[in-house]
């Protein structure tokens, strides 16, 4: 295996030969990498599937050149909001199961800007919607009862528009 | 498969709604879908509560009353950061800040009134986090100062008080880790003048601050502090009163967009850019250049206007002659009040004291 090659294999046993830059994109793999030094052995991703690998080395792929993000001393108050890029807002525009694969593999592989595109696609979905709307999307059900409902209801008539 | 999310993951996504707000709209946008999503179940109520109460804003009593509504409210209230108060004729400004047992962690507040309405700044001391303090269109009353150990930015705008009262309030005893000040159109209440920022900064608190930043009512452009580098003052404004001859460029000005409008306002500002900085002084090669920090608006504005062009143009050769570099801003971020180039200007300048003072 060549020095500038990974082997990685997924949960369903399909293994991806990757360019060592774009694997190293992930967080853990370059940790593994580092830990292992060189070895011809795949590196087991026992958390994510073929399909979504896929997805996920896609946008590793395009961003392998990116620079390393600056940490900024801001608190909270000072954090600012960036928006999704272009190729970001098209690479993440797939059916809801595959976006929260997505953003379940960008977490377990430790992908902070992929992650990053993931949470604020949720976000942004999230907005406008009711809270019957915001169940479906998390496939949750109410587990209120409606005193409870009328009870949160009245606790956050501080945060209204009223 | 949503419902698998973890817990971690799910806070991940519901900050990106709890971003802060700086307008009534952003925080609109910023509450309601939180509330929403408390409605939604009860372990999403359980991780999105904490961020709903990360911000509170009150514009009415009734936003005041509600607040303790919950009966957890004393533990939520931990989780406030950033306070807003917009006072009126029914939301008296005392009362607003007497939620600070409710609200100890508060490190952003922003107060203001309109109409103006007396407040007394020692009410402000049990915030005993606040780091940032944005106060507008208040009189400040004598004998009311505070103590504020841990404040670091204070921002007094349309404030009505003596010229006395503001330079006790602004001694380093009062105000030990203050390290930027912003000081906007105060007015003095025993004379009907602007307040001058030379008169109410006590000169031992000059050393602490990072930077200062005032509007050109507020400082004489040829005083030692507008020609100043430790700390640096950023002027608001070309010096050029509308009548009266031309006052030399203060060390570091900045011009904002509406100065540049339309191609007539553009012009006659870029005129009286051209008359202050014809009067700054020859200086030593060593000495620092001066900086005049520019909308980027007006370079497109000029673009596409060719009234405009060639008055940029002399400006800017102007500016060569005279060594003052000009920095290109876009607009302020929401919410921030120093542009970032005057922010790391000032960090840059600070450095270079250091290496010198090494």
């Amino acid at each position: 295996m060549s020095a500038n090659k990974v082997k990685l294999s997924t949960s369903d046993q399909e293994e991806f030969d990757v360019d060592r830059d774009v694997a190293n994109r992930s967080v853990l793999i370059k940790n593994m990498l580092e830990d292992l030094g060189d070895s011809d052995q795949a590196i087991p991703l026992p958390n994510v599937s073929a399909n979504v690998l896929k997805k996920v080395l896609e946008w590793c792929e395009h961003h392998k050149k990116d620079p390393e993000p600056i940490a900024e001393d801001l608190d909270d108050n000072r954090r600012k909001t960036t928006e999704i890029s272009d190729w970001d807002a098209k690479f993440i525009q797939v059916d809801q199961e595959m976006l929260f694969e997505i953003i379940l593999a960008a977490n377990y592989l430790d992908i902070k800007p992929l992650l990053d595109v993931g949470c604020k696609t949720v976000a942004n979905m999230i907005k406008g919607k009711q809270p019957e709307e915001i169940r479906k999307l998390f496939n949750i059900v109410n587990d209120f009862t409606p005193e409870e409902e009328a009870q949160i209801k009245k606790e956050n008539e501080w945060a209204e528009d009223r | 498969m949503a419902a698998n999310l973890p817990d971690d993951v799910v806070l991940l996504i519901l900050e990106q709604l709890a971003h802060p707000a700086h307008t009534p709209e952003s925080y609109r946008d910023r509450q309601n879908p939180l509330r929403n999503v408390c409605l939604a179940s009860r372990r999403l109520r359980h991780l999105a509560r904490p961020l709903l109460w990360r911000q509170v804003a009150v514009r009415s009593p009734r936003h005041l009353n509600c607040l303790p509504a919950s009966l957890l409210a004393v533990v939520l209230g931990r989780h406030t950061r950033s306070y807003t108060v917009v006072g009126s004729v029914i939301l008296d400004l005392a009362d607003a800040v007497g939620v600070s047992d409710l609200l100890p962690e508060v490190v952003d507040l922003h107060l203001t009134s309109a109409p103006l309405v007396s407040f007394k700044l020692c009410l402000l001391e049990p915030f005993a986090h606040l780091r940032r303090l944005h106060l507008g269109l208040a009189h400040l009353p004598r004998d009311a100062l505070a103590t504020l150990p841990v404040l670091e930015e204070l921002c007094v705008r349309q404030i009505w008080c003596t010229t006395r009262e503001l330079h006790a309030q602004l001694l380093p005893a009062r105000v030990p880790r203050l390290r930027e000040l912003h000081l906007v159109q105060v007015k003095d209440m025993t004379s009907p003048t602007t307040v001058q920022l030379a008169d109410v900064v006590p000169p031992d608190l000059l050393p602490q601050l990072d930077l200062v930043q005032t509007d050109s009512a507020s400082i004489d452009p040829t005083s030692d502090l507008a020609q100043s580098l430790a700390p640096p003052v950023l002027v608001f404004g070309p010096p050029a009163a509308a009548t009266g001859p031309p006052r030399p460029l203060p060390r570091h000005s900045i011009s904002q967009p509406a100065r540049f409008k339309d191609a007539r306002t553009a012009t006659d500002t870029l005129a009286k850019l051209a008359a202050s900085t014809r009067l700054v002084p020859i200086r030593h090669m060593r000495d620092p250049p001066y900086l005049v920090l520019l909308p980027l608006a007006l370079r497109t504005l000029a673009a596409a206007e060719p009234s405009v062009a060639p008055h940029l143009a002399a400006l800017e050769a102007l500016f060569a002659e005279k060594r003052v570099v000009v920095e290109w801003t876009e607009d302020l971020p929401e919410g921030e009040l120093v542009s970032p180039e005057f922010r790391r200007h000032a960090r840059e300048l600070r450095a270079a004291r250091a290496l010198e003072g090494e």
